[in-house]
């Protein structure tokens, strides 16, 4: 039976629609509630069937037995094995109650045992499945089939898009079903007529042809000559397919694309070998179904799209082969392991599985029963999503450390090392001398993760070294990966095994020093080129070590905390940021929640320690209580003093000295960072960010400001600009920018700094390391270029560097420590905008889109904005230029007397 | 052992047994929850400490759901924490009190029960907003007398700690938290001896620290969410058990026993009624088994 109407419950309607027969019902939630007797429904249809037994109402001659599970929870399949799973349980003596299905619960063994292989599907309905990546328009392309299908004959079509939730290099899986009769079978497939793999990394890492029904046709993108094929299949997928009988297509799409004048774009050409080859439709009337989409999708573009397009439909019909099938598997390869056999257990039995497609087999005790997991396990997956990567030439590098410090994905690193520690160095293995003043006698490497790069070309766009002699070359350019892989994962695993260089040697207010500092974010599966990641790694090289994350809801707490793998991780002594997403409109309140914790927790230990002064010893407790934490080498100072507390509490065994065991970490100290988008700071979360600046406690706040809510799909905040097209301001914003860092400085007490890293880094640097050490609430603003904004992200720090230059960004540091000392607390680290706002805009879709669409809106909203700016940046100027004092002493004036009545009153008012 | 008898109300009960046996306090006000906030403030700001020696920070947050989100954050820090709420303030608090929840963290909340508005405000008492919370996966333990909210504030403290599930604690808006009645005060050694401190370490333990560095709060896909969340189930069928356990080992201590469900009445009852809060109805059901007795006898 069918809830519809489930609010308000009509318990005479609900009896009247079950058949009188009914001896046994069982009700799925899809819904858990912890605690509860039973799920709502559960709870709805028994109230109502004894209710109506009870007044004697109910058509049913007998109370029937009734049962609840639950099914489906966050998406999970539901299929008709499970229902079967659902009523074979009901015949069963004492069958479950508040069961799961759809999952193997080997904890509390709620689950119902279901045969993955039963299906009901008509085979009169084609099933197609399509292994893409999210950039390469398969998708597209099949929303298009299905469209073709759908429109142009009698068929019934359905179509689901699966998408990993990796922002760079995401895997997209198309489920489509064809047939003459209406679809409703409202999950997955599993077993296809058709499975097409349109890149071909994927045989190797993603067991596809499990999928593949016996007999079913197998298209695969090789790019390489047909007979090369066959061979260059790991073993289980030649079993496989000789195992199914499958008929195994191949195409070049790639090389069919450059050929026809597409560059990389294989979605027509895949699109066609699927009509092609599928026999959904007949293959002529598929081509000319085809034509005519493409006419209609690219007609707007000009004959000369269409033709490309065209030729390209033709062209693949001539480059697709059928591929006869040896009778034996002959491949020398296996499959590649999803991590390495050197990662921890964890990833090994739990990661690895998801991280293959396997997740869903995965039983209840493989997960903690808490949601913590462990961190650095992004370098396990190697994503090896970029066909090109940065090559260093040592001999021209200067060594400036800012291809590091922009790196999104922290694929790019320096290291100073000591020659000796060189001997067993990889034949490639690229050193230079080190030009450092006190380092002479070191030796210098920058190595690249080959394998987690993701060719954003940002390294390449920042290096400052142009070659003398060669014309484009530089100290980094981008070079194809697939021939250097194995030598430089070689060079990438030596250059890890070397020890990281004495961080206290290290001047951590220098770009060039930062660069050896170990990053702690590491492999994220943000977007190729983010303007986000490379200040949360800096965050990680400078205080990671000592640091506790709150992450509002968003972008970034999609790359910073999304289950495969996760990219926080620890250094050599095991130390890292500790990361949490609570909500999003609660970060800011959640991260000084954590800050009181831990003050809390740390003056307790204080009080603990006074307390046990006998026994601890006077000095250690004194110099413990008076030492400064403001440099890497204090800090590392009082580590020690806490190991050796630790030892002479060793044999204590009062309740005080186990008391100070459990709290005595908090003596060192940590770094609160409370991290999110716009969307959070500006908007949904700004009345707690607002109370938490307010409160004057030591947090650290980072803004990734994109100006729109990025990880929804760009919808306007308030942080959008005006005239910016964003989704939920179609028409353009209206209305400027809301002035977050103006709003916080007004408190007078909070640090706030504005910043921009493809502007000036080492403002950058200077602002984290200011609000790091300022004792109170700071806010850090930083200016994130982002997909978004319509154009390519290789670009971003040009377009951070003309943002500021227009502007359209000012940079400033605002730090109440000078109004202490006398001085402007304010200064301002941009110039004088001198360039146009308009040269900023023309690069940036965002901004374009309206030009085209709507000019005269779109030349007024650049009119009102030039001159947003240039009233803004008059204010600037005057606040940083007023004269401060230092204030007289005075004496606090006395305390007003409260009036008892009028506090009584106050506690019985109303909210 | 004497114990003081203090004239207090409910109010006051829970704020005693919550200050002393927290560290982090996040308040906000709202009729007629305010007063738990206001005297945890009050007492902080007179240096008395919680029964481990340390004065507990109380903190204003900006709203209910800045309170709740302040002591999340707290808890997931290894703090002891707790808040303070009712009515629209306590769904404002719901979405993470889910989050709370789903990361098996203890903590107790106290709500002076109070109606949520409709078609219009009440600041009155009924139900409805600890009701709302049903879903959420903390553990309800409702008391209904000022002796009540006192006793069950210091087991919901004990239980949270060992069963790992967070507790709700609610008593009537009004007629139990502003109720003046005359009890029995709880001494800091009965708190120790619920509080045993190798809970709190353990709890410590668990802590985010970056000594120790861990993720939660993670992002999960379809392949594992609904696994993950079954892990919990465990915790909710030992739950009972071990609150039953604190309530008796409570009993020894102090005389006043409690059950997960406490009858009043005759034995061969052929009439139940069943509510929340009986108090009101004890009156009556001795009243009238007293006279039934007399007109069988």
């Amino acid at each position: 039976m069918k809830i519809r109407l489930f609010r308000p419950w009509s318990v005479e309607h609900f009896l009247a629609a079950l058949p009188v027969s009914v001896k046994q019902i069982v009700v799925l939630d899809r819904t858990k509630e912890p605690g509860a007797a039973g799920e709502p429904l559960y709870a709805d249809v028994l109230t109502a069937l004894t209710e109506g037994y009870l007044a004697g109402k109910s058509p049913l001659p007998a109370l029937p037995m009734v049962t609840g599970g639950r099914y489906g929870l966050s998406s999970k399949e539901f299929t008709p094995a499970m229902v079967k799973a659902v009523f074979d349980e009901l015949a069963k003596p004492n069958a479950k109650n508040s069961f799961t299905v759809g999952i193997q619960d080997d904890v509390t063994f709620t689950s119902l045992d279901y045969d993955p292989k039963f299906s009901t599907e008509d085979d009169h309905t084609h099933r197609a499945l399509f292994f893409g990546l999210g950039a390469d328009g398969t998708v597209g392309a099949n929303k298009n089939s299905i469209k073709i299908i759908g429109e142009d004959t009698d068929f019934y079509a359905q179509g689901y898009f699966v998408y990993d939730s990796k922002k760079s290099g995401a895997m997209t899986t198309s489920h489509l079903r064809f047939g003459p009769k209406p679809i409703r079978s409202s999950y997955l497939i599993s077993d296809a007529h058709f499975v097409a793999c349109h890149q071909f990394p994927f045989v190797e890492k993603i067991d596809m042809i499990s999928s593949l029904r016996q007999g079913g046709t197998f298209l695969l993108n090789a790019p390489m000559p047909k007979e090369q094929v066959w061979d260059n299949l790991p073993i289980e997928v030649q079993r496989q397919l000789i195992e199914k009988q499958a008929k195994v297509y191949v195409i070049d799409a790639y090389g069919v694309a450059r050929e026809a004048g597409m560059g990389v774009r294989i979605n027509t050409i895949m699109q066609t070998c699927f009509f092609a080859i599928s026999g959904v439709l007949p293959k002529d009337e598929a081509i000319a179904a085809i034509k005519k989409a493409i006419e209609k999708t690219y007609g707007k573009r000009g004959r000369i799209v269409v033709e490309k397009n065209f030729e390209a439909v033709d062209t693949a019909l001539a480059h697709l082969n059928l591929l006869e099938l040896p009778a034996e598997a002959t491949s020398t390869f296996s499959m590649r392991r999803s991590v390495p056999l050197a990662a921890p257990d964890f990833v090994q039995d739990v990661t690895a599985r998801m991280i293959e497609g396997k997740g869903d087999l995965l039983p209840v005790s493989a997960f903690p029963d808490d949601g913590s997991y462990p961190t650095g396990t992004a370098q396990w997956e190697k994503r090896n999503i970029s066909l090109e990567i940065p090559v260093w030439d040592e001999s021209i590098c200067i060594q400036c450390g800012k291809c590091v410090l922009v790196c999104p994905h922290a694929v790019i690193r320096g290291k100073l090392i000591h020659p000796s520690l060189l001997e067993n160095a990889p034949p490639a293995f690229k050193t230079a001398d080190a030009k450092w003043k006190d380092y002479k006698d070191l030796k210098y490497s920058l190595q690249v993760a080959p394998e987690d790069c993701t060719g954003c070309t940002l390294c390449v766009e920042v290096c400052p070294v142009k070659s003398k002699t060669e014309v484009k070359h530089k100290a980094l350019n981008m070079a194809p990966q697939p021939p250097i892989r194995e030598q430089e994962n070689r060079n990438w695993d030596y250059f890890l095994s070397l020890p990281e260089f004495d961080r206290n040697k290290l001047n951590p207010k220098l770009v060039k020093d930062i660069q050896i500092l170990q990053p702690l974010f590491e492999f994220s599966g943000a977007c190729t080129g983010c303007g986000e990641t490379p200040y949360v790694k800096l965050l990680t090289q400078l205080f990671g070590d000592r640091a506790l994350i709150a992450n509002a809801t968003g972008c970034s707490s999609i790359y910073g905390g999304n289950l495969p793998t996760t990219p926080y991780t620890t250094n050599a002594a095991g130390r890292g940021p500790t990361w949490s997403n609570s909500l999003f409109e609660d970060n800011a309140e959640f991260g000084l929640g954590m800050r009181l914790a831990i003050d809390k927790q740390h003056q307790y230990a204080k009080e603990l320690l006074e307390r046990l002064k006998d026994l601890i010893g006077e000095e250690l407790v004194a110099d413990t209580l008076a030492a400064p934490q403001s440099t890497e080498a204090e800090i590392q100072a009082q580590r020690v003093r806490v190991e050796q507390i630790r030892e002479r509490l060793t044999g204590a065994n009062s309740p005080l000295a186990r008391d100070l065991k459990a709290v005595i970490e908090h003596l060192v100290k940590k770094s609160v960072w409370i991290l999110g988008g716009d969307g959070w700071a500006y908007d949904i979360g700004y009345g707690g960010l607002d109370h938490v600046i307010a409160s004057g406690r030591n947090v650290n706040i980072l803004v990734m400001d994109t100006e729109v809510y990025s990880n929804t799909g760009g919808q306007c905040s308030k942080a959008t600009p005006r005239g910016a097209v964003a989704k939920f301001a179609a028409g353009g914003k209206p209305t400027g920018k809301k002035d977050l860092g103006l709003m916080a400085m007004d408190y007078g007490t909070v640090y706030v700094a504005q910043i921009a890293m493809g502007a000036n880094d080492s403002q950058t640097v200077k602002a984290f390391l200011e609000a790091e050490a300022y004792d109170g609430p700071s806010v850090i603003i930083a200016y994130s270029h982002c997909i978004a904004h319509g154009y390519d992200m290789s670009h971003g720090l040009d377009q951070q560097k003309l943002a500021v230059e227009t502007g359209y960004w000012p940079m400033y540091r605002y730090n109440p420590m000078l109004a202490e000392d006398g001085k402007n607390p304010l200064q301002l680290d941009s110039r004088d905008p001198k360039t146009p706002l308009r040269q900023f805009t023309q690069n940036e879709t965002r901004f374009t889109m309206l030009m085209r669409s709507n000019p005269e809106a779109a030349e007024a909203f650049l009119k009102g904005a030039q001159k947003d700016i240039e009233d803004r940046w008059k204010l600037y100027k005057h606040l940083a230029s007023m004269e401060y004092g230092v204030p007289a002493e005075e004496p606090p004036p006395e305390p007003t007397p409260s009036n008892p009545a009028e506090v009584a009153a106050r506690k019985n008012e109303v909210q | 052992m004497t114990r003081p008898k203090v004239t207090i109300d409910g109010n006051e009960a829970a704020a005693y047994v919550a200050h002393r046996t927290n560290e982090v306090i996040a308040i906000y006000p709202i009729t007629p929850s305010s007063n738990m906030g206001e005297w945890a403030d009050e007492w902080s700001a007179k240096g008395i400490p919680n029964i481990w020696g340390s004065v507990p920070d109380v903190i204003e947050m900006q709203s209910e759901g800045g309170a709740a989100g302040a002591l999340h954050g707290a808890l997931q820090a290894g703090a002891l924490g707790t808040t303070f709420t009712a009515s629209q303030g306590l769904l404002l608090m719901i979405p993470n009190m889910f989050k709370i929840a789903g990361e098996l963290t203890s903590t107790v909340m106290h709500v002076s029960a109070r109606t949520v508005a409709a078609h219009a405000l009440s600041i009155f008492g009924d139900h409805s907003d600890v009701m709302a919370c049903r879903s959420t996966g903390w553990a309800m333990l409702c008391s209904s007398s000022v002796q009540g909210v006192m006793d069950l504030a210091l087991i919901s403290q004990a239980t949270t700690i060992e069963a790992r599930v967070p507790i709700l604690h609610f008593f009537d808006g009004f007629r139990t938290s502003h109720e003046v009645a005359k009890v029995e005060q709880l001494t800091v050694d009965d708190m120790r001896a619920m509080l045993p401190e190798e809970s709190i370490h353990q709890l410590r333990r668990r802590a985010m620290t970056p000594d120790k560095p861990i993720l939660r709060g993670t992002a999960q896909n379809p392949d594992v969410f609904f696994q993950s969340r079954e892990r919990v189930n465990p915790f909710y069928s030992n739950f009972p058990a071990i609150l039953q356990a604190q309530m008796d080992k409570f009993a020894a201590l102090t005389g006043r026993q409690y059950h997960l469900f406490d009858y009043h009445g005759a034995p061969d009852a052929e009439r139940a009624l069943v509510m929340m809060n009986r108090y009101f109805a004890e009156e009556y059901v001795d009243y009238a088994t007293a006279r039934a007795r007399k007109l069988a006898s």
